[in-house]
């Protein structure tokens, strides 16, 4: 993984040499949304983005020194509080928003954060300084700093997902929208010449793929006829800190009570 | 692509991931140099070449629901759980729990080979040895029993209640002549099917169409939580319109967004409301009118003394929406709204189907689904069958028959395993009455972990003189043990689950990754040894063998249900379209409990709950679920307390807490919450020493656990 997979450049290593492979590759741009009058913030979104992601514990020891990563997390809003989000005061499920206008690839001194055409701010581990400027920058609070290097439990990840890299300690990591799955499937879909359907991302990342009530619908917003781009336009949809200009791809739907 | 369905892309592009894959370096325990990594790559399984990847579709089993899951697999090992969407309990979904699992089966501490005790007991000295001499050992402490004409002296702690293993271990308990087979759950698995046997003669757990009601009325959180309840829950949140729900307990989780109307019912007293709804649907004569006619000991009869006696006449009188309000701290306005709710947003169910709630309240929710028209039809409660597996008749010998004629150590009434009273037997191992217990075995039961005053059954355990453990973890009740033998994890055995709505297979997702041997196997060869007609009652090779055996009634019915279970991982089970219940409300009835002798000293009430990532043994070890995002204190104690108590008390979000009960101390940090009742404290379970501070109060009449009876009170530490 890196650079290479991070600019967007797809080579053809993994096609036949003598079939030809379309040249043409239609622009997307990923986004997702999160429907609130659904979800019961059962948190199964959680730990299958952890399991996909290799996201690792942080173990009885190392919980009271810092907070556990969650590419995937549920915020809770103060009960008591008198500071409400655009989402009023129940707790919700918070990815990375894939901002189109990313806070935090601005910062970044070393590139080690893009904006991919696709629409995914991807995060290069091998690039990180940790300097976290970046985490300073996300006004979601969306990335998280390896403060130590992952302890599995025996030691040995034996579960780990081998399409995704472990991260050692000292760079900062965060949700990538899955973007392994989606080049696997964009890549099939490129090799038998056919289309990326909403029926077959709909289902993309690790999140989306478990919950229980179907709460969470992953596409393409460049296709104004998919389902999520529908969801975009509903009166229901909001967006957080939309305010801010960073323009993110993740949209919340809920109905006001 | 365009031809797969919904997240069936993953199996079909496994192959493209896996030409993909690399394998990337592993960083090295801690050091002084955070960027320091070492390239060793986590080794590849035996048997597997780099790269090469599949799907199975297996069945979960960290909890009843039994959820249909697609594994992958990759270079032997499985590294990712998706739901099956074929299944017709999670239709693709997997809750937090069970994408967990994998920790389950890779967890370091898991027991790798049959042992031996060698030290003194609870001491955790252990030799290892090998399958023969284990199977050889347990089966010569029985032999012994049985041949002094004592087989009544085995015990079988059973947490299963469902499947080809707690079919194997009922026909074995048969044989050999013992009716000491007891449920572990002390709670709602046995209270709602004793419920629902009492009530309707139904045999099994019901299952709830949440999916299609209107309105849902829930007893206790489990349902919202950790209960097999959550994952129907769930998909009926994801329909549109989605059912009004309605909470009664003490205490509402702060995820439970979805809840429209919580009750916040005192603590034991949601017999009281359901019969207060009860009032109110029969008053206004909202009940179905069919169901009243039928139901048996419902209508006004005339008793003995000549006062008029039926549950009808008892609701009417005793359990007005102004009484029960009293009762239960819930205003009569919103009783009667409740009640109104269920009866005019159609079909409407009530689930009080919990571990921890009790068993009037899991009778009376029956009895309020009688008076809804909801018992057997689409959105309410199913009645389901428990009986897929059927083997041959069984014919005991001379032993095991004057065996199973001697009374059960628990002191039930009836003979069946879902009377079983748990809580009675410590202290029947104690004082050895009617007779000594000889040879214990634990399977998928940990009861000095998860059982109230866990010390007497430490001390019922040094009675035993033979302690078996068939855990695949050193847990709290197998560190007393004499023999371990460890069971597979379910992603390495095989059995077939019965579900409510289906039959579901377990089939192994990867080899073994230790000496372990599921325990279904060790019960068939154990017979074979012990030999004569337990040895006939087993003819079978191995567990599968068995399974197909046991369900040959139901694929005589449906010849293509094993191709089913293989090539879809379920299959819907048959269903009567409507089968008629009659329903006998004789066994309701609801007495207060009597005030707490030391409200001053023990303000509180306890009520225990169990989070999202609650379960037995070392399910509580799995990382990922102890440290989900809204957690606090993730790896210690926490204790939910109202925010006017706090306030009234001084104590503080966060602060340092002690909770102290008339059965034990609990160091704790507080949780100031909304959404507790005043005059309650929630009690999360799961940790080491929560149990400690509960009593072991029993309701007398069912034996049952009255987990929301421990009083206690609450100070910070200075």
């Amino acid at each position: 993984m890196g650079a290479a997979q991070a600019a967007g450049a797809l080579t053809a290593t993994v096609a036949n040499a003598g079939e030809p492979v379309p040249a043409q590759r239609t622009l997307h741009r990923w986004g997702m949304a999160i429907d609130l009058d659904r979800c019961t913030r059962c948190q199964a979104c959680v730990v299958a983005c952890a399991a996909e992601n290799n996201v690792p514990p942080l173990g009885s020891e190392k919980a009271v020194l810092t907070r556990p990563i969650h590419w995937m997390e549920i915020l809770v809003p103060d009960a008591e509080s008198s500071a409400v989000t655009e989402l009023g005061r129940e707790p919700f499920p918070v990815p990375c928003m894939h901002c189109d206008r990313p806070e935090c690839v601005k910062v970044c001194p070393v590139g080690a954060t893009q904006r991919s055409d696709d629409g995914i701010v991807s995060q290069i581990w091998d690039r990180c300084i940790g300097c976290r400027y970046c985490m300073v920058a996300c006004p979601y609070s969306r990335r998280y700093f390896n403060w130590t290097a992952p302890a599995w439990p025996g030691g040995d990840p034996s579960s780990a997902n081998p399409d995704v890299a472990l991260r050692p300690a000292g760079v900062v990591e965060k949700c990538t929208l899955c973007h392994h799955r989606i080049r696997t499937v964009v890549e099939h879909a490129r090799l038998d010449g056919e289309s990326v359907t909403d029926e077959v991302v709909r289902w993309l990342p690790a999140c989306a793929s478990a919950c229980p009530p179907h709460a969470i619908t992953f596409g393409d917003l460049a296709d104004p006829h998919s389902e999520l781009a529908a969801l975009a336009r509903d009166a229901r949809a909001v967006r957080l800190l939309d305010r801010l200009g960073t323009e993110p791809k993740v949209f919340y739907l809920r109905t006001r009570r | 692509m365009a031809k797969l369905g919904r997240r069936g892309f993953l199996g079909a592009a496994g192959a493209l991931a896996g030409a993909a894959a690399c394998r990337t370096s592993r960083p090295s325990q801690e050091s002084q140099d955070p960027y320091a990594a070492t390239k060793t790559a986590v080794p590849l399984e035996r048997g597997t070449r780099p790269g090469e990847e599949r799907w199975v579709l297996t069945t979960c089993g960290l909890c009843r629901a039994g959820c249909g899951l697609r594994v992958r697999v990759a270079d032997g090992r499985a590294v990712k759980v998706e739901g099956n969407p074929e299944s017709p309990v999670n239709r693709g979904g997997v809750c937090a729990r069970g994408q967990a699992g994998l920790q389950l089966l890779y967890h370091p501490d898991r027991v790798r080979a049959p042992r031996r005790r060698v030290g003194q007991r609870g001491e955790n000295r252990w030799q290892e040895i090998p399958w023969d001499e284990a199977i050889a050992d347990l089966a010569a402490e029985l032999a012994k029993v049985r041949s002094a004409g004592e087989p009544q002296s085995l015990v079988l702690l059973d947490g299963e209640y469902a499947g080809a293993t707690h079919a194997l271990w009922t026909r074995f308990m048969a044989a050999f002549g013992s009716p000491n087979h007891v449920g572990h759950g002390c709670g709602g698995r046995t209270q709602i099917t004793q419920a629902v046997r009492r009530l309707t003669g139904a045999v099994g757990v019901p299952s709830y169409d949440f999916e299609h009601s209107a309105c849902v009325f829930l007893v206790g959180t489990g349902a919202l939580e950790s209960s097999p309840q959550a994952i129907g829950l769930a998909r009926a949140m994801g329909r549109t319109p989605r059912p009004h729900v309605f909470c009664a307990s003490s205490r509402l989780p702060r995820m439970a967004t979805f809840v429209d109307v919580w009750m916040d019912v005192a603590p034991g007293t949601a017999t009281a409301l359901l019969l207060g709804l009860a009032h109110v649907l029969v008053r206004d004569n909202l009940a179905d009118l069919a169901a009243l006619q039928t139901a048996v000991g419902f209508l006004p009869s005339i008793d003995a003394s000549g006062k008029p006696a039926g549950l009808r006449a008892r609701l009417l009188a005793e359990f007005s929406p102004g009484s029960v309000a009293s009762l239960t701290g819930v205003s009569a306005e919103r009783i009667e709204r409740a009640a109104h709710g269920l009866a005019v947003q159609r079909p409407s169910v009530v689930s009080a189907d919990e571990d921890l709630v009790d068993l009037g309240a899991a009778g009376a929710a029956i009895l309020v689904n009688t008076l809804l028209g909801s018992l057997n039809v689409a959105g309410g409660m199913r009645l389901d069958r428990g009986d897929a597996f059927a083997f041959p008749a069984l014919q005991p010998d001379a032993a095991a028959s004057a065996g199973l004629a001697a009374p059960p150590l628990d002191g039930r009434k009836g003979s069946d395993f879902t009377d079983a009273r748990l809580l009675a037997l410590p202290q029947a191992m104690l004082s050895a009455k009617p007779y000594a217990a000889k040879v214990l075995l634990q399977t998928y039961s940990n009861p000095v972990y998860s059982k109230p005053d866990g010390k007497i059954w430490r001390e019922a355990f040094a009675k035993v003189p033979f302690v078996v453990s068939f855990s695949p973890f050193v847990d709290e009740s197998t560190a007393f043990a004499d023999l371990v033998l460890p069971d597979h994890t379910f992603f390495e055995r095989w059995d077939v689950v019965e579900t409510g709505a289906s039959l579901a297979l377990r089939q192994p997702v990867v080899r073994p990754i230790a000496n372990t041997l599921a325990t279904g196997e060790v019960v068939l060869r154990m017979a074979r040894v012990l030999g004569g007609t337990i040895a006939r009652a087993f003819p079978w090779n191995t567990m599968r063998e068995a399974a197909v055996a046991g369900l040959s009634a139901a694929t005589a019915a449906r010849p293509s249900l094993l191709d089913d279970l293989q090539s879809q991982g379920a299959a819907a089970r048959a269903r009567d379209a409507k089968p008629a219940v009659v329903v006998d409300v004789r066994s309701i009835s609801w007495v207060p409990l009597s005030a707490p002798s030391d409200s001053v000293r023990f303000p509180f009430a306890l009520v225990p709950f169990r989070g999202p990532g609650y379960a037995e043994g070392g399910l509580r070890q799995m990382a990922w679920l102890a440290e989900l995002p809204a957690v606090m204190n993730p790896w210690g104690q926490r204790i939910e307390i109202s925010f006017d108590d706090a306030r009234r008390l001084g104590i503080e979000h966060g602060d340092d807490v002690v909770v102290e009960s008339s059965f034990g101390m609990l160091p704790a940090q507080a949780q100031v919450s909304t959404t507790v009742r005043p005059g309650v404290l929630g009690l999360p379970l799961g940790r080491e020493d929560a149990m400690g501070v509960l009593g072991s109060l029993v309701d007398e009449a069912s034996g049952h656990w009255l987990a929301s009876a421990t009083r206690a009170q609450i100070r910070k530490v200075a």
